[in-house]
């Protein structure tokens, strides 16, 4: 059934149509979340509110912007909110930092090789969650989801210079810590 | 090209947006700078590693499990269940009908006051909703308790008694249909399945097809009946939609519903 029918149908409470559409836009709103969130159990969490919310709110959708764009925004305002009211609370161990969702390491690649990828990848994560949540969003967006900066704009509800300026930033943060570990990134080719 | 322009230069190679003149200034400034020669360095190897990011991560099982219920749960909390629709609507015209009548004792005070104006005007709404309502309306018109083209009392309190009758008896209905749990259903289906819980999904999903509300009552031995409210002309399809979960291997006999409006159908499943 095409997008536009489900919306309509999930609009006037078909749960069934709702869980069909929206079983599209789950891996990639859990992707999302579990970049922003840094671990499974919060992004779930989060996968979940942001789903009862697009639920609530999908009779208003108006197609002003694409489905999938507001479907983001709600995703990533979910993640935001989340993160800002556990800011408080004592930082979350990144012991548990998951390795989900990167692309299959070369069977061609030697165990020591795999192993050191596998460390400067989890490295990677871990100054991604140390950005500013503004930040870890626009870089989440652009540089792992591949959205556009129009796209991410509308996403976050802020301008196209903020968005740029803060990607820049992030990108920035992220270099220099890499720069700071040779001995990490530097071992092995990427 | 300076080192004030490389950051720049960074972003469009992140974005692959370097033009060639572009990549050949930047590789030939890091051949001159060290420091600048390190940051090209360094992302370069952030670009490499967000490329092995997957933009997509497949769900645990039990978190999608954990959503699609909940979206569920959200759904039945805002979707009046065809029972209590029917219950609604038979309480609200005993309600008004006791109104009625206790409007009609008021008759011969001093002053009408304006509930009793209320209950005329609201009665004749409220009784469209009963399947007799026609012939209770023309009832009640006929023995003069309400004008029919201004809505007022005319007759005395005589009719008193009878409204606060009908009152009762239609409010009996409805505690009745309370304490069944349900209406009489237009018709009933009985129906071997594989599985309950699987035939409940399919049943769902087939009323949502035909703009049908679902409502599922577990009926003790694994065992579930399923209401079906749905728009009489849709009935026939819809139970023949149905008919084949059966897997008893015996044909379905599917009723032919007659009528307008909706009907309440009950489809009575066990395991095979």
């Amino acid at each position: 059934m095409e997008e536009s029918r489900l919306i309509q149908r999930a609009g006037a409470g078909d749960a069934a149509a709702f869980n069909t559409l929206m079983g599209m836009h789950e891996r990639r709103m859990y992707a999302v979340a579990l970049r922003m969130c840094g671990n499974p159990e919060d992004a779930q969490d989060c996968l979940q509110e942001a789903m009862l919310r697009i639920y609530r709110a999908i009779n208003g959708f108006k197609a002003q912007s694409s489905f999938s764009t507001w479907v983001y925004r709600i995703t990533m305002n979910t993640c935001l909110d989340e993160l800002r009211r556990r800011k408080n609370r004592p930082n979350t161990s990144l012991d548990g930092l998951y390795d989900a969702g990167w692309a299959p390491v070369d069977p061609g690649q030697t165990p020591e090789k795999s192993a050191m990828l596998g460390d400067m990848r989890r490295q990677l994560q871990a100054y991604i969650h140390e950005l500013p949540e503004d930040m870890r969003a626009a870089v989440v967006l652009r540089d792992v989801e591949g959205y556009s900066y129009d796209e991410i704009a509308r996403m976050l509800d802020a301008n196209v210079g903020t968005i740029k300026s803060r990607i820049s930033r992030g990108r920035e943060k992220l270099r220099e810590k890499i720069a700071s570990k040779p001995e990490l990134f530097d071992r092995v080719d990427v | 090209m300076d080192c004030t322009q490389v950051n720049g230069m960074l972003d469009l190679l992140m974005d692959d947006a370097l033009s060639d003149e572009q990549r050949s200034a930047l590789e030939a400034h890091g051949r001159e700078c060290p420091a600048c020669a390190a940051a090209i360095r360094s992302t370069l190897q952030m670009k490499a590693l967000f490329a092995q990011m997957e933009p997509e991560i497949d769900v645990p099982l039990e978190a999608q499990a954990r959503w699609r219920g909940a979206v569920r749960e959200a759904a039945k909390a805002q979707r009046p269940k065809p029972l209590r629709r029917w219950i609604a609507s038979a309480a609200a015209a005993a309600v008004v009908l006791v109104g009625v009548g206790a409007a009609l004792t008021l008759r011969g005070a001093p002053k009408q006051n304006a509930a009793t104006y209320e209950a005329d005007a609201v009665a004749p709404m409220a009784l469209e909703e009963r399947a007799d309502a026609p012939a209770l309306a023309s009832g009640i018109a006929s023995n003069g308790m309400v004008d029919g083209a201004s809505g007022a009392v005319v007759e005395a309190d005589g009719m008193a008694d009878e409204a606060v009758a009908i009152g009762e008896t239609a409010m009996g209905l409805a505690m009745e249909s309370e304490a069944a749990g349900l209406p009489a259903p237009a018709c009933e289906l009985a129906l071997r399945v594989k599985d309950v819980e699987t035939a409940c999904d399919r049943i769902r999903d087939l009323a949502q097809e035909y703009e049908a509300v679902a409502d599922v009552q577990a009926a003790g031995d694994g065992a579930a009946d399923v209401y079906v409210e749905i728009a009489a002309e849709n009935a026939g399809d819809f139970l023949n939609a149905v008919a084949p979960l059966d897997a008893s291997g015996k044909a379905v006999e599917v009723p032919e519903l007659t009528g307008s409006g909706r009907l309440l159908v009950l489809l009575a499943l066990t395991e095979q």
